[in-house]
């Protein structure tokens, strides 16, 4: 085996594990901003690893109306949100497969697990968890076009619909990438990404009342590992898409080479991005509450027009000066 | 004659003779006329699959006429099988041989006490009319071919003559299909008026020596006779009522192949008989796809019936089949005849994969529907405990209609994808701005798909029993599975390896467009395009490695407990079947969020059709004191009609 290969061997089961530890950290760590901003102490820093810990030493009871499909759902989930981590950089763009697809395959691993998601928690025939269910899906209607779009527009102006490469030519523009196009994109991506990893104004990850809960409440009826490892994705997936709009606003100082100062260096500094998000993402829960579940199409279909407006300005812009 | 018009001509045979022998045989027994006809279809399909498969991948010109010589009614029947007839005769075929398995067992549990002999015979007839349909190379026999498919399908439509809704689908069937119908009447006659003649290979070009009004009121008819046939909205009220109708391996057929020869009709005019034209066309095309796609899975998300479900899913998918081809047209109209070619594909893909998915869908709502008696989703539920496989390949269909990775449908919405956005580089603001709007509805719609399927599953399937009879219910035959398994497995198959039916789709649509096939050049060097051929199978191992993977970590992680079964939390009562969301109420905030865009079925009665039919009557109403009903009077109007005919020729 030739170097290179080597190389984007490790650098991605790297990529993979740098994920997968930082997935329930990050979790906790939007807590613990939120207490803090709220003025409650909050849960440790550690907390989500306790709590994967605790979960996967309890029982495990499944309903008895339910089938196949919902043991294997929390692996299937699990595993297009994992296969999906590949397509999205952290701290390197240069060394990830390069997948087909690109942002329609992403889109589409995420609708895969929450097809399955949505399908296991109509099994125990519990009014919970159904109507949860059916919630995720309306949501998931307003949310893809709206996702879709925004990263369209991305594509259009860096030519290509990999998530790499599209950062790559971000990160080429230098400072002149704060343009309107930009921001307004920006905007809208973050907006339906809040409502995809199921936060406030769009869900509460946080309720124990059954009515409010969106996502949660689709996990009503699991326990034990299964419960952990529903819980572990999702994390997993909410990592995943701060990452991608990390990535996307600072897209500098990514890993060019296998040295290992670099790498070092380049993954202090997507951790940094990934708490600022984080963070940020805390002032925002703090700063407003959950809206009314019809109302949520409302945002949604503002983001909507704010990325066709994106769109315009650029269809205007390189139609002047010419791309 | 070369060995595939060989083919060919003897498949025909077979179903001439297959539609005898059934009829013949089922006076002896029924159980073997059964078997005859599904044995005769799938030997006479399988002869035309070689064949189109052969035609498609040897012949460079592709282009042969096959003629019988009937004597004085039909007289010569010219059939010319160029590649894009031989792509439609590929997927009918594909479709005919896994639904003729499945027939066996479903007219032996669901149709035994009825006339099968007649059933058979129709069956066979009725794949022959639109193997002919595509085939045929003259416009006169091709409107014989298409009405004896129209016809063909209203008999099967009819056939629970007890059943007085699906006289009434039947009647509307008939009636659509022939508005249809006289539309493609007038579009052939003024093409004949041009040239002098029926025959396709005259067409070809004539246009030319049209005015562009007349160009744009044939492109209107085409639209308008074959769209009837295809489902585009609002032409599409017959197809809800008339697919549920019909038994469930025929609306397979109907939904999976017939309704596709709406669109090689559309493909046939606009590339072969009407270009060169303007490009706006592909923007009228487009959005027309775009209605048809949203309003098409709105309705489907609101529906109970399952058939009538995959009916509107069938309109649905109809739109995105139109979509690519109007992107098509837009860069044929600027002359970029490589990108047009190349975005055609995603368009004879779909049609490809939906025959797939929407056979296998259709085959296993029969399966439930012969076992429970049921068709309404609302009263079904809980069947995946008593009939595990069938809930299995409905499953595989869902996730395949929903564009799931790593099965068929998600390639071909892909490859529509990157169709639309390799718009963005042509020098027009309006379609830049378009396009990737049109591409994100695109993603709008399949979100609501798999809403919708999930619902249609879950309603099905999941949870507890809703009735006591889907409690009762027993596995289909080994036929139905065995059909089903083979079409949930191309499905998957098409999934992981489509570079195969990709390479043949490209050469196809390049003969479409009238490229020479050897100017594939700049193909590879298109984004997107380049790595089709290897990653679907890498995304499929990484899957599969991924899921065995986390199988394997966590069953050896943690507590060793087994995994224990008790009741549903139901705060603290007993679990009953009204607990659950029904398939309604799955689908109610969705309702909510579109009631707008959500027009009650009666919409296109009360707004379009019957204000035409009240023009009509009044327009009659009119005329009628001219119909006295005295003969002199009578004898005189044709007197003067003689007259006005003999005075105008001799002008």
């Amino acid at each position: 085996m030739n170097t290179p290969q080597l190389q984007t061997i490790i650098l991605t089961l790297l990529h993979i594990v740098l994920f997968l530890l930082l997935a329930p950290f990050i979790n906790t760590f939007i807590k613990k901003v939120k207490a803090i901003l709220q003025g409650r102490f909050g849960p440790p820093i550690l907390q989500g690893y306790f709590d994967l810990k605790k979960y996967f030493y309890k029982e495990t009871v499944v309903s008895n109306q339910t089938s196949w499909i919902f043991l294997a759902t929390p692996f299937i989930f699990f595993t297009t949100t994992l296969v999906a981590s590949i397509l999205i950089p952290t701290f390197t763009t240069l060394y990830l497969p390069n997948l087909f697809g690109g942002v329609i395959l992403l889109i589409y691993l995420f609708g895969l697990g929450r097809f399955f998601m949505a399908t296991s928690s109509m099994e125990p025939h519990s009014g919970f968890c159904s109507m949860a269910s059916s919630r995720e899906m309306m949501l998931s209607v307003l949310i893809e076009p709206v996702m879709l779009l925004s990263l369209f527009v991305f594509v259009l102006t860096s030519g290509s619909n990999n998530i790499s490469e599209i950062i790559n030519h971000l990160s080429n523009k230098g400072i002149s990438l704060f343009t309107p196009i930009y921001l307004l994109t920006i905007l809208a991506l973050f907006t339906a990404s809040l409502a995809e990893m199921c936060r406030i104004p769009f869900d509460n990850p946080e309720t124990h009342y059954e009515l409010t809960m969106i996502h949660e409440g689709m996990l009503l009826e699991y326990s034990g590992k299964s419960l952990g490892l529903m819980l572990f994705s999702s994390s997993l997936k909410q990592l995943l898409i701060i990452s991608l709009i990390a990535n996307l606003l600072f897209p500098w100082h990514m890993c060019n080479n296998f040295a290992i100062s670099s790498i070092l260096l380049a993954i202090s500094i997507y951790i940094a991005k990934v708490l600022f998000l984080s963070t940020v993402i805390a002032f925002i829960e703090t700063a407003i509450s959950k809206v009314r579940l019809f109302k949520v199409r409302e945002i949604l279909m503002a983001s909507f027009v704010i990325s066709i407006i994106a769109l315009v300005i650029a269809v205007q812009k390189e139609s002047r000066f010419g791309l | 004659m070369i060995l595939e018009a060989l083919l060919l001509k003897y498949s025909f045979l077979i179903f001439v003779l297959g539609a005898i022998f059934v009829f013949l045989i089922c006076l002896k027994s029924k159980v073997l006329s059964i078997i005859a006809s599904s044995i005769f279809a799938i030997i006479a399909s399988s002869l035309s699959l070689i064949s189109s498969i052969f035609s498609i991948i040897y012949q460079h010109p592709f282009a042969f006429a096959l003629t019988y010589n009937l004597g004085f009614p039909l007289g010569k029947i010219e059939l010319v099988i160029d590649p894009l007839s031989a792509f439609f005769i590929m997927i009918i075929s594909i479709l005919v041989i896994p639904v003729s398995i499945y027939s066996i067992g479903y007219l032996k549990k669901e149709y035994i006490e009825k006339n099968v002999g007649i059933l058979g015979f129709l069956y066979q007839l009725f794949i022959l009319s639109m193997l002919l349909v595509v085939c045929s190379g003259n416009g006169f026999q091709f409107l014989i071919f298409w009405e004896l498919m129209t016809l063909i399908s209203f008999a099967f439509v009819i056939s629970d003559i007890t059943n007085s809704d699906s006289q009434k689908a039947g009647f509307i069937y008939l009636l659509m299909t022939h508005i249809g119908s006289a539309f493609l009447l007038f579009t052939f006659l003024i093409f004949a008026k041009y040239t002098g003649s029926f025959s396709f290979t005259s067409f070809h070009g004539i246009s030319n020596a049209m005015p562009d009004w007349l160009k744009l009121t044939l492109f209107l008819f085409i639209l308008i006779g074959f769209g009837t046939k295809a489902g585009i909205i609002p032409l599409h009220i017959w197809l809800p009522e008339a697919h549920p109708a019909a038994p469930s391996h025929i609306s397979a057929l109907m939904s999976g192949v017939m309704i596709k020869t709406g669109i090689y009709g559309i493909l046939r005019f606009v590339f072969d008989f009407l270009s060169p034209f303007p490009y706006w066309w592909g923007i009228l095309l487009g959005m027309i796809a775009i209605i048809t796609a949203i309003l098409g899975i709105i309705f489907a998300s609101s529906e109970s019936n399952i058939k009538r479900i995959l009916a509107y899913s069938s309109i649905e998918n109809i739109g995105i089949i139109l979509l690519p081809i109007g992107a098509s047209m837009i860069f044929f109209g600027f002359g970029q005849k490589e990108l047009a070619a190349l975005t055609l594909i995603p368009a004879l893909f779909h049609s490809l994969n939906h025959s797939l998915f929407k056979g296998l869908l259709f085959t296993s709502v029969g399966a439930v529907i012969s076992v429970t008696h049921i068709k309404n989703i609302e009263k079904l539920g809980g069947l995946i405990k008593v009939i595990p496989k069938t809930a299995f390949l409905f499953l595989i269909g869902a996730l395949s209609i929903s564009a799931f990775p790593p099965f068929n449908g998600f390639i071909s919405k892909w490859l529509t994808f990157q169709s639309l956005l390799l718009l963005f580089q042509l020098k027009s603001e309006t379609i830049k701005l378009l396009a990737p709007i049109a591409a994100s509805l695109l993603g709008f719609v399949s979100a609501i798909s798999a809403a919708t399927f999930v619902k249609t599953f879950s309603g099905i399937f999941l949870g507890m029993p809703r009735t006591h009879k889907s409690i009762n219910a027993q596995e289909a035959t080994p036929s139905m599975i065995l059909s089903m398994s083979i079409l949930a497995l191309l499905c998957l198959l098409i999934g992981i390896f489509p570079n195969i039916p990709f390479s043949l789709i490209k050469t196809i649509t390049y003969s479409i467009i009238g490229l020479d096939s050897a100017s594939i050049t700049a193909f590879n060097n298109l984004p997107g395009f380049n790595n089709l051929f290897i990653s679907p199978a890498l995304v499929f191992i990484l899957l599969i490695a991924t899921l065995c993977l986390t199988y394997i970590v966590v069953n050896n992680l943690g507590s060793k407990i087994p995994i224990r079964k008790d009741e549903t939390w139901s705060c603290g009562v007993k679990p009953k079947s009204e607990f659950g969301h029904t398939p309604k109420g799955f689908s109610q905030p969705l309702n909510v969020i579109f009631s707008e865009l959500h027009t009650p079925e009666s919409f296109y009665h009360d707004y379009i059709y019957l204000p035409i039919t009240n023009g009509l009557m009044s327009l009659s109403h009119k005329i009628k004191p001219l119909q006295s009903g005295i003969l002199q009077i009578d004898l005189f109007y044709i007197f003067l009609t003689l007259i006005v005919c003999l005075v105008w020729l001799r002008l």
